[in-house]
């Protein structure tokens, strides 16, 4: 099994620190907050579509509102697939850095 | 939610992005974006929320563009997975569609490179675009010997100049190697500069600064020095002429449209008192390079008249023809723009043919197809994907058959050489033009074939289709009854230009041309022959199978009127313009050719003033001099002034292209080039034996080269006859798809039809009863395809032959002919279905469900 690139990582720790607030807008601004990378809509778009495709993101209609033109949100969510792939980039970080911490 | 407004996203870049989302979920994020681009505007101003709406439009196309992407490469698989069962399901369909493709990729691809060999002559000159050749306004390219002198000097546009002449046959000599070369031209120096000529040795700018250097090519350099380095070696020209080698050049490319083996400065003709500085006469070329990027029309202007400024008799305006068009020109070229349009149209005409092959079977088949389109539109499928679909589907056949036509044309590359007498090798594929070439066949292919029953296919209504209402594949009956039609009208059009061609050809080839040209040998000849003419025929005479000898400049059939016509004048001329050609003949030269006088008589050795005071003319020039009683008459024909004596019934010196000029004959032994021979029919081997025995004697060293003169007849009309070939294989090509289509269609009218071929047996139709009536309606089709290209062919061919000075007549009987030919053929594809449908046992027609 292949492990989360950084960006699907940063992507999904942003889904699941937001819980149920987790639409385009919130995750670029949390994104931008916690990593300081400024993403395009576009962009972030696509890449949770493939990540949808991949079964770790769930999405979800929301309803419009005025300020957003009349358009629905997506709310996004992590899968069950979606945690345990965070685990495992956990584990791995942590494997990665065991005893390394001492050295820096 | 209340009134409050929220600023609003600038709305070009909002329609923007609405263009580029595909997808419903797409769009959401243009929500995202106008509640972001809200934010922003209160936190940092208008200017930064613009700048910064703009960049995420901007930024989302290409990513869009990867996500549609990813999904089309998935349903791509799906539809070339069903490409692939169709294909396969239907095999004799699928073979008829790529046979018929594959065979029209071939002959457009082959016609191509053809046309675009035909069009590449002589752009290979590095200033090709500059070079330019002086024209009279009736296409001759034949001026006067001052005119490069004079443009050079007053014109500034014009950067160089050279005078161009062929030089007939001429024996060539070092040491012991002394032939006959034909391909000698005399040449102004700067020829080198103006054309592309690379030389292998010796120093380029002035190699022909020496009156008495000459140029060779690689190919003579290895014919006469072997290994040897032949640079400053001497050569010995026309028996006594010295001339020091001072370059060796690349053997030159066979498309442009001069040829030639060895380069003669033409200073060198001082030798023989010709006169390089005259407006008199009109007998060289010149060509002209002008300075890059001079408009060629403001030189035109200035120079139309130049010719008329210094002989106000001659009032064709001159004008720069480009170079690269010469060849192209019917009054110069070997090739013409009426054959590369012929080819042209023929090749679209082939592939048209199988397009609509292509498009009746799948439209005939699409009820096959009607419950997928029901299905794939019921599960979600737009129109434009079906239409994608099918478009995708056309793509991979006519990319198979691509593959197979590309691998077809190299196999039968060599034979098509032989027809078109081109040398293409395979890897003339793989050059740019040509491989772009291929791509706009494809393409070309793929639109016209793919296109309706893309838009047919995909027009299905789900409801309709899935309930099996619609009976999907008649409707597209009327259109493919037109496309049947549009098919045998072409068909038939290139039959009927066919057939023409090779009447026309062998009327020419067959028509009396004036003399005897069986039996008759002719060779060129060196010095020692013609010093030592009379023993020479004497001694030949002797041989009982030799019945004429005689010496001439040019044989008939090989003039060219266009090489050289020179203004004539005569006592009581008054306004007339008369040109004239000159040719130089011996006493036998009537008996020889068996020509006959229309009045007064020919040169005789009994009166000696004929050699130096006589002309003889033929009937062409009496009646354009206008002349009542000719003989006697005075007559000036360039620097010779001679009385008339005869008058010699016309003949045809040149090809039958032209007709018959004024022509005046001399005795003149200076100017021999050619020995002519009759021969005795009995005796043709025993006597060519004697010739070539005769021959060795004289010239030990020499092979003996003769050619018969109907056999050079034959050649004039070469062109004419291999292009006669061409057409015929590719009309054959495009008859036979042509019947691959309706064999086709007929096949799928009696699959359609079993049922009722059934019942009419069960009652009692005869088999022919059956085919007769189903094969009705295709009969009726190429009928009105008859009637249809008979007018159109009528006056294309009639076009054609008015290039003929002497053409056939067009006879309603060929087009009856070919018409009945078309219809049997068409009958015999037909019934061959038919008959099997109709012969088959009607219970088990009739049991099929």
């Amino acid at each position: 099994m292949e492990v989360l690139s950084r960006a699907d990582e940063i992507l999904l720790l942003a889904i699941l620190r937001l819980k149920d607030n987790a639409y385009g807008v919130s995750i670029v601004k949390e994104v931008e907050q916690r990593a300081g990378k400024k993403l395009k809509l576009g962009g972030l778009w696509v890449s949770l579509d493939i990540l949808a495709r991949k079964g770790l993101v769930e999405k979800s209609m929301g309803d419009p509102t005025p300020k957003r033109g009349g358009r629905s949100k997506i709310y996004y969510s992590l899968t069950p697939a979606g945690l345990t792939a965070l685990e495992r980039v956990k584990e791995f970080n942590r494997s990665l850095w065991k005893g390394i911490g001492e050295v820096i | 939610m209340g009134n409050h407004s929220y600023p609003k996203p600038p709305r070009v870049l909002a329609q923007l992005f609405e263009l580029i989302a595909r997808s419903e979920e797409q769009r959401t994020i243009s929500g995202d974006l106008n509640e972001m681009f809200a934010d922003l505007v209160e936190e940092r101003g208008h200017l930064k929320a613009f700048l910064w709406y703009g960049g995420q439009v901007l930024g989302a196309c290409p990513l869009f563009l990867f996500n549609s992407l990813y999904w089309r490469v998935i349903m791509l698989i799906n539809y070339l997975k069903i490409t692939i069962r169709n294909i396969r399901r239907h095999k004799a369909y699928s073979f008829i569609n790529i046979a018929g493709l594959a065979i029209g990729i071939v002959s457009c691809m082959l016609i191509m490179l053809w046309v675009q060999d035909e069009l590449s002559y002589d752009r290979f000159h590095e200033h090709a675009d500059s070079l330019y050749v002086a024209t009279f306004s009736n296409g001759s390219t034949v001026t006067p010997t001052a005119l490069s002198g004079f443009l050079k000097a007053e014109y500034p546009e014009v950067l160089h100049t050279s005078r161009f002449t062929y030089m007939g046959s001429n024996l060539l000599k070092y040491e012991d190697t002394e032939i006959y070369e034909a391909g000698g031209v005399m040449v102004d120096p700067d020829f080198v500069k103006m054309f592309t000529i690379p030389l292998l040795g010796g120093y380029q700018e002035t190699s022909l600064n020496d009156p008495q250097s000459i140029l060779i090519s690689e190919k003579l350099a290895h014919k006469y020095f072997g290994n040897k380095d032949p640079i400053g070696q001497t050569m010995t020209f026309a028996t006594s002429i010295d001339l020091k080698v001072t370059g060796v050049f690349e053997d030159y490319p066979a498309n442009s449209h001069i040829r030639f083996e060895f380069i003669l400065p033409l200073a060198l003709s001082k030798m023989w008192n010709w006169n390089l500085n005259t407006w008199e006469y009109n007998n060289i070329r010149t060509y002209v390079q002008l300075h890059e990027g001079t408009p060629v029309k403001s030189v035109d202007s200035k120079i139309s008249d130049v010719v008329e400024r210094h002989r106000p008799q001659d009032q064709r305006p001159l004008s720069l023809q480009p170079v690269t068009r010469l060849h192209l020109n019917p009054y110069h070229g070997r090739g013409t723009l009426t054959y590369i349009f012929l080819f042209s149209a023929m090749a679209f005409f082939i592939l048209i043919i199988a397009c609509i092959n292509f498009i009746n079977l799948t439209t005939a088949k699409s009820s096959n197809r009607a419950k997928e389109v029901g299905i794939r539109k019921t599960v979600g499928a737009f129109r434009a994907h079906l239409i994608r679909q099918f478009f995708g589907e056309s793509l991979f056949l006519t990319l198979i058959a691509s593959a197979i036509g590309v691998g077809l044309s190299i196999l039968v590359l060599p034979g098509f050489n032989n027809l078109s007498g081109k040398t293409f090798t395979w890897e003339v594929l793989l050059q740019q033009g040509v491989l772009l070439g291929i791509f706009s066949i494809l393409i070309l292919t793929v639109l016209i074939a793919g296109s309706y029953p893309a838009l047919f296919l995909s027009r299905f209504q789900p409801a309709r289709v899935l309930t099996g209402k619609l009976k999907a594949g008649m409707k597209g009956g009327t259109l493919r009854k037109i496309l049947v039609v549009v098919q045998f009208s072409l068909s038939v059009f290139l039959v009927l230009g066919t057939v023409t061609i090779y009447r026309q050809v062998h009327f020419l080839q067959e028509r009396d041309v004036g003399y005897d040209r069986e039996h008759v040998v002719i060779f060129g000849i060196s010095g020692q022959i013609i010093q030592n003419r009379d023993t020479i025929k004497t001694m030949l005479l002797s041989n009982p199978g030799i019945q004429h000898v005689t010496l001439v400049d040019i044989a008939p059939y090989r003039w060219q009127s266009n090489a050289g016509v020179g203004d004539v004048h005569w006592e009581g001329k008054t306004n007339q313009q008369v040109k004239m050609v000159m040719t130089s003949v011996d006493y036998d030269f009537l008996d020889t050719f068996g020509l006959e006088m229309a009045e007064g008589r020919f040169f005789s050795k009994e009166y000696s003033t004929d050699a130096t005071e006589s002309f003889v003319v033929n009937q062409a020039a009496v009646k354009a001099m206008e002349m009542d009683d000719p003989i006697g008459k005075e007559l000036r024909v360039w620097d010779y002034k001679r009385k008339i004596i005869g008058v010699v019934k016309d003949y045809h010196f040149e090809s039958l292209h032209k007709p018959i000029i004024p022509m005046a004959m001399r005795i003149d032994p200076r100017w021999y080039q050619q020995a002519c021979v009759r021969i005795s029919p009995h005796r043709v081997r025993d006597t060519l034996a004697f010739l070539e025995k005769k021959w060795k004697e004289g010239h030990p060293r020499y092979p003996f080269e003769y050619q018969f003169l109907d056999d050079m007849i034959h050649s004039l009309y070469r062109s004419e006859q291999s292009i006669g070939t061409v057409v015929t294989v590719f009309t054959v090509l495009a008859l036979f798809i042509s019947c691959l289509g309706i064999f086709g269609l007929s096949s799928y009218t009696a699959e359609q039809r079993t049922k009722e071929i059934g019942i009419r047996r069960v009652l009692g139709a005869s088999v022919s009863n059956v085919v007769k009536h189903i094969s009705k309606e295709f009969v009726f089709l190429v009928i009105i395809a008859n009637v249809i290209a008979w007018p159109l062919a009528y006056f294309l061919i009639n076009l054609w032959l008015q290039k003929f000075a002497y053409r056939i007549a067009i006879g309603w009987l060929t087009f009856i002919l070919v018409g009945m030919v078309v219809l049997v053929l068409s009958l015999f594809t037909i019934s061959w279905q038919i008959i099997r449908a109709a012969t088959a046992n009607p219970v088990d027609s009739l049991r099929y469900e």
